[in-house]
């Protein structure tokens, strides 16, 4: 085999779920256990330890849909999706996207927006916490001038065609599961960031709408007063 | 490698910590154990903020800590990733660590992060690589470092020379120190087929800035048994026993025990480190007089 940037890429691949070529099986040393069987267990450790580390991003997913399933999942993403980082904190933003295209998870159609809810949590409990934004008068002064709002960055809005809200409350034992009918009309929450905890809000369809508008890149919004110190209120918005 | 200050500081305390979990949090700061550092990984503190910095910033109001990379991939031979050596000196200086080290491993290539301590070749050509990733680690925290030798499933054909002259030369080259995982030699002994005493008996003792110590796996695999590094577990009698042979070579040293999956509540861990502290109490210091307590 070439030199260590040949083999580390040949192995690279190998550990992402190509057969080893020859040339790499080559030049590892085959004694009493043979080569690719020793390169199975940089494979599997690969696969086992960042799935392990997913499932703990993920607690509302497994009760979802079982231990069992999630993990066989993530393996599966591990794979198709594997970090760019060693900073693993970051890893798992493509969960939520692969859930929705995953064909063994078709029959929970919510799973993907159970993850991103699971994400946004994740995100904001690691971010840096940043001021929040409270001055009614001042917003509302900077409304009239024409200055633009924008979603306020301990912030993440969850706009689902799901119950998403009562699933949340739910899969974390706040409801019973016979309070959830996943046939309801979808729902948007807002996840704010505050004091070093997450807090959940369940937004009504006016408040998602303008909510919506406002994170956007749209022009002259007009929202009334009361809506502006809403979501002043809520944590939800600063002005751009 | 200078001899850990601390070790002269404190005197008579057995310089014994363990590797600090999430999940033990809150107990290290009600309970303050009798520990003389922790060890976290570096990369579960690269985040903006959160939790992990708020628990961190308080413990080590009252314990010196060790910072422990993982992902640098100092064997690497596209050389080390600009962004994540950024991010490791300021978890570097923002916690201003005891001690700081990494792996004689690699886990990048190109855009991937493997998520595992890969085996470097033991050649020239290795070293070069690995010399040239340390210097710049070196440089850009601006303190030298102790390199751990890796748990290892597997060699390669073109091997040059064993893992302890590799570790040797490295260190003269960089001036880096060892950091010696007792349970990593046992673990790729039986899986190579090295003579572990020999591995630690050579190994010079005034590069060994710190020992670890961990529990394995032992897993059959395809008809041979294997050892598997998981740190679910206590340390084995075997390991324990060679860890006595060291120290009592090579004297004192700080010593971790470490546990990252199956893990326990925090007095299991303590138990452990307690046994390490009893262990260097009763050795025979070199050029002192037996302390027996
Ligand atoms: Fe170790």
């Amino acid at each position: 085999m070439g030199d260590l940037g040949d083999i580390q890429r040949s192995m690279a691949r190998t550990i992402l779920g190509q057969e080893a070529d020859d040339s790499l099986l080559g030049a590892i040393k085959d004694d009493h256990l043979g080569p690719a069987a020793r390169l199975r267990i940089h494979q599997n450790n690969f696969r086992e330890s960042l799935s392990e580390a997913l499932l703990g991003i993920f607690p509302l997913c497994q009760a979802l849909v079982g231990e069992l399933f999630l993990r066989q999942a993530l393996r599966h993403f591990v794979l198709e999706y594997p970090p760019v980082d060693a900073a693993l904190y970051a890893y798992g933003r493509d969960v939520a996207n692969f859930f929705g295209i995953y064909s063994a998870a078709k029959s929970v159609p919510y799973l993907a927006d159970v993850a991103r809810l699971e994400w946004y949590t994740h995100e904001l409990a690691n971010a840096e916490e940043a001021a929040v934004y409270e001055d009614i008068t001042a917003a509302q002064a900077a409304h009239e001038a024409g200055m633009g709002f924008a979603l306020h960055d301990n912030a993440r809005v969850l706009d689902s065609n799901f119950p998403i809200y009562d699933l949340w409350q739910a899969l974390s034992g706040q409801i019973t599961p016979d309070d959830l009918n996943i046939e309801d009309d979808g729902q948007t929450i807002l996840l704010v960031l505050h004091g070093g905890q997450v807090f959940y809000q369940l937004l009504d369809a006016e408040t998602a709408g303008t909510l919506a508008k406002l994170s956007g890149d749209q022009k002259d919004i007009t929202i009334g007063s009361a809506m502006l110190e809403e979501l002043i209120d809520r944590g939800a918005i600063k002005p751009k | 490698m200078t001899f850990p200050a601390y070790i002269a500081a404190k005197g008579a305390q057995k310089p014994v910590g363990v590797g600090l979990k999430s999940q033990h949090y809150d107990d290290v700061l009600t309970s303050k154990p009798a520990l003389a550092f922790f060890e976290v990984h570096a990369e579960n503190y690269m985040m903006p903020g959160g939790a992990h910095h708020r628990y961190l910033e308080e413990i080590r109001e009252t314990y010196p800590l060790s910072i422990h990379g993982v992902g640098m991939s100092l064997g690497s031979a596209e050389g080390l990733n600009r962004k994540h050596l950024q991010r490791f000196s300021e978890v570097v200086n923002r916690y201003r660590p005891w001690l700081v080290s990494e792996h004689l491993a690699w886990s990048r290539a190109g855009d991937t992060y493997l998520n595992d301590l890969l085996p470097v070749p033991m050649t020239q050509e290795s070293l070069r690589v690995v010399t040239r990733n340390v210097k710049a680690m070196q440089d850009a925290i601006g303190r030298k470092i102790l390199i751990e030798n890796p748990s290892s499933y597997l060699t390669f054909a073109d091997d040059e020379m064993p893992e302890v002259d590799f570790l040797v030369a490295l260190a003269e080259a960089t001036g880096c120190g060892v950091l010696l995982d007792v349970n990593n030699v046992y673990v790729s002994g039986k899986n190579i087929g090295w003579d572990v005493r020999a591995y630690l008996d050579s190994i010079p003792a005034d590069l060994v800035g710190e020992i670890h110590l961990a529990g394995h796996l032992t897993r059959d695999v395809e008809g041979q048994t294997l050892r598997i590094d998981d740190h679910g577990s206590r340390v084995s009698d075997s390991v324990w026993t060679l860890y006595e042979r060291v120290i009592a070579r090579i004297g004192p040293r700080p010593t971790l025990i470490e546990w990252d999956s199956n893990i326990p509540t925090l007095d299991v861990l303590v138990v452990e480190a307690e046994k390490a502290q009893k262990l260097m109490s009763e050795m025979v210091e070199p050029g002192q007089a037996a302390t027996r307590g």
